[in-house]
């Protein structure tokens, strides 16, 4: 055991997890926060609290997640590079761990000019890559970055933050044979889950896990599928026409576009993806990204049948 | 070589303001190549700022000249006598020629014609791109000779992001995914093991990040 | 107002010079107050050239070329053609109207053609009065 984190013990355990997503409110409503995490607790064994996503202002990870774990959840920082240089990253580590958050997901970011301040300077002092290294680097090796142990001086204790990290992993993105080689790149460097882009296209997607498998990735790191439930055939449409790295294929939207109560049909349609996923080995949970409609989240863990969720004494 | 953009002219007409005797000074290196602030240029420029005080009713004496390169101060010591009687200089160089000039004619104003844009090269006629950041620690051998500092628009060392689709990068279709470029120039050349192995984490800090920079060869000096 | 416009008419050789010397040589010719200026090409037309004729003085400038895929040089008549675009844009800029700045096609038999097409833009140019670039005395 790495961290003694709830979703690591889960994990360890053999369990199928299910992870969502709370999306932090665009001002200091300490009020929605609570109100988003008393939705989700107990329907899910952790969830993603989002760091200024598509490059839009909001609570910061850290601080929404610590306000969640304080409502009763488990929550998985997430940080992008674009935002943090090094000092940050590592400063922002240290202090989430103080305030008892133990698992954080590693990303890139999106790029600035995507969101509402696009004449920022964009940082990326690191990248995703290296910045799992440096993560893993102060849980296991107890260093920072500069190779400084991690202690207040020669005399003190070492205190390491010790976080179950993770990362991302897009099976649809371009060029396709590159991908499952990035994603052993993100294992080398120390991840132990990775969450994906979320599923539409099954058949792209068993492509991928095919050769993820083939290169035994599936038992170096836990694999959790990304799904998002859909409300509307417009919102797929969106995403096809302006959202990079993502396969949506024709005949979903053709469905949606047909279905009597779209927002049912999502639901049902987010629920035989969850089934399908469950089914492929190597799978070791979902990851459902409810954006902006957290609200679903319990109907989708019930449905999908990953209802009632394993408790840990 | 240096990319740059010529100002808009009411921007430059702002920056003459109220002086008289007005030079323009050309450079006939990179702002040549790049059409914007080349000799041909300068004579434009000058031409047009004469017109537009004649218009609004000012009288003001503008001369143009050129000369071989703003960075260099053997070039810039020729402008020694035409600078004598002006009041203001405007330097169609890039940013380093107006400094240098700035430096060299300290007594006088000068204002930039231009905005510098960055280092590339001209793709074709009327397009210049992007190439090189000036990081001061060249990975080219490891990329196919792609740079992944400035043709990635996140500068990743580990790319591509999840964003690549269809080999263009997610915040403009127009611009190539400068890692699935990498890629494809390594598939070509059949050295993908470069990309097997993580990218260490760069020094920032002979980049611009590292302070103001500079270059010593001391078994040159005279 | 009787204003007689200074105008210069930029003339590719090939072309216009060759129609505007038969119109000139005819019972009425062209206005006295237009200069030909003959060009090898409509392409050798530089910006420059432009901006030199209105800081000497013009109140319009003409520029003839050959008909579009009728350039003797294949191209020189589309390079004319960004150029004055070019100055169109230019001169909006710094407060001359761009109608100032014409630009014609012809073939080098078209003289009649050359007469009206002087004639009525002369007219034009008058309209629009004096340059506001003129040196003012």
């Amino acid at each position: 055991m790495k961290t003694g984190s709830h979703l690591e013990t889960l994990l360890g355990r053999g369990e199928f997890v299910a992870t969502a997503e709370l999306g932090p409110p665009k001002s200091a409503d300490l009020q929605l926060i609570k109100q988003k995490a008393s939705i989700l607790r107990g329907f899910v064994d952790a969830v993603n609290i989002t760091d200024n996503q598509t490059a839009i202002v909001r609570v910061s990870s850290i601080a929404a997640g610590k306000i969640a774990f304080d409502e009763g959840l488990e929550p998985i920082i997430q940080m992008t590079c674009r935002d943090r240089n090094r000092l940050a990253i590592q400063s922002d580590l240290l202090g989430a761990y103080v305030l008892g958050l133990r698992n954080l997901l590693c990303l890139s970011g999106d790029h600035q000019s995507f969101g509402n301040h696009p004449h920022a300077k964009n940082v990326y002092d690191l990248d995703s890559i290296q910045l799992v290294q440096v993560l893993k680097g102060m849980r296991d090796e107890k260093i920072f970055e500069c190779g400084e142990e991690i202690r207040n001086s020669k005399k003190s204790d070492i205190l390491e933050p010790r976080m179950f990290l993770g990362v991302a992993a897009n099976p649809f993105a371009d060029p396709f044979e590159f991908r499952v080689i990035r994603l052993a790149k993100k294992i080398k460097a120390g991840a132990d889950f990775v969450q994906t882009q979320c599923i539409f296209d099954l058949p792209k997607f068993k492509q991928w896990m095919q050769m993820v498998v083939d290169q035994g990735l599936h038992e170096k790191v836990h694999l959790l599928a990304g799904v998002m439930p859909i409300k509307s055939y417009r919102v797929l449409q969106y995403m096809k026409n302006n959202v990079a790295g993502m396969s949506i294929p024709d005949d979903l939207i053709q469905r949606m576009k047909g279905a009597e109560e779209p927002k049912a049909e999502g639901v049902e349609v987010c629920c035989e993806m969850i089934r399908q996923l469950r089914e492929i080995p190597g799978i070791h949970g979902v990851h459902i990204m409810a954006v902006e409609w957290e609200e679903i989240v319990p109907a989708i863990v019930q449905k999908a049948g990953l209802s009632p969720r394993p408790q840990i004494q | 070589m240096i990319i740059a953009e010529q100002k808009e002219i009411s921007e430059i007409i702002e920056m003459i303001g109220d002086h008289k005797k007005v030079l323009v000074i050309g450079c006939n290196t990179c702002v040549t190549v790049c059409l914007s602030g080349g000799a041909k240029e300068a004579a434009i420029l000058a031409s047009a700022l004469r017109l537009a005080f004649r218009v609004r009713g000012k009288q003001v004496e503008i001369e143009e000249t050129s000369i071989e390169r703003q960075c260099e101060l053997e070039f810039v010591d020729t402008l020694s006598s035409a600078i004598k009687d002006k009041e203001l200089l405007v330097s169609m160089g890039c940013g380093i020629g107006v400094q240098t000039i700035a430096e060299r004619f300290n007594h006088l104003l000068v204002v930039p014609a231009l905005n510098t844009n960055f280092l590339g090269l001209p793709e074709k006629q009327g397009v210049w791109v992007e190439r090189c950041q000036a990081c001061g620690q060249c990975v080219l051998d490891k990329t196919g000779g792609i740079c992944p500092i400035s043709r990635c628009s996140k500068s990743l060392l580990n790319g591509p992001c999840g964003g690549s689709q269809d080999g263009k990068c997610e915040i403009n279709k127009e611009i190539d995914c400068g890692w699935h470029l990498i890629y494809e120039r390594l598939k070509a050349l059949g050295r993908l093991e470069f990309l097997a192995e993580i990218m260490p984490i760069k020094k920032w800090s002979t980049s611009r990040d590292g302070g103001p920079r500079k270059v010593v060869r001391e078994d040159m000096w005279l | 107002m009787d204003f007689t416009p200074a105008i210069v008419a930029f003339c590719c050789e090939n072309s216009a010079y060759r129609a505007a010397d038969i119109a000139g040589s005819k019972k009425e010719g062209y206005p006295p107050n237009i200069k030909i200026c003959r060009l090898p090409c409509s392409g050798k037309l530089e910006v420059i050239h432009i901006l030199k004729a209105f800081e000497e003085g013009a109140d319009g400038v003409f520029v003839f070329a050959c008909h579009p895929d009728s350039c003797r040089f294949l191209t020189g008549n589309v390079r004319a053609g960004k150029r004055i675009a070019y100055v169109h844009g230019l001169l909006e800029k710094i407060g001359i109207e761009r109608e100032r700045v014409e630009f014609f096609h012809l073939s080098e038999l078209e003289w009649a053609s050359f007469l009206e097409m002087v004639r009525q833009g002369n007219e034009r140019i008058k309209g629009l009065g004096p340059s506001p670039a003129k040196v003012k005395k």
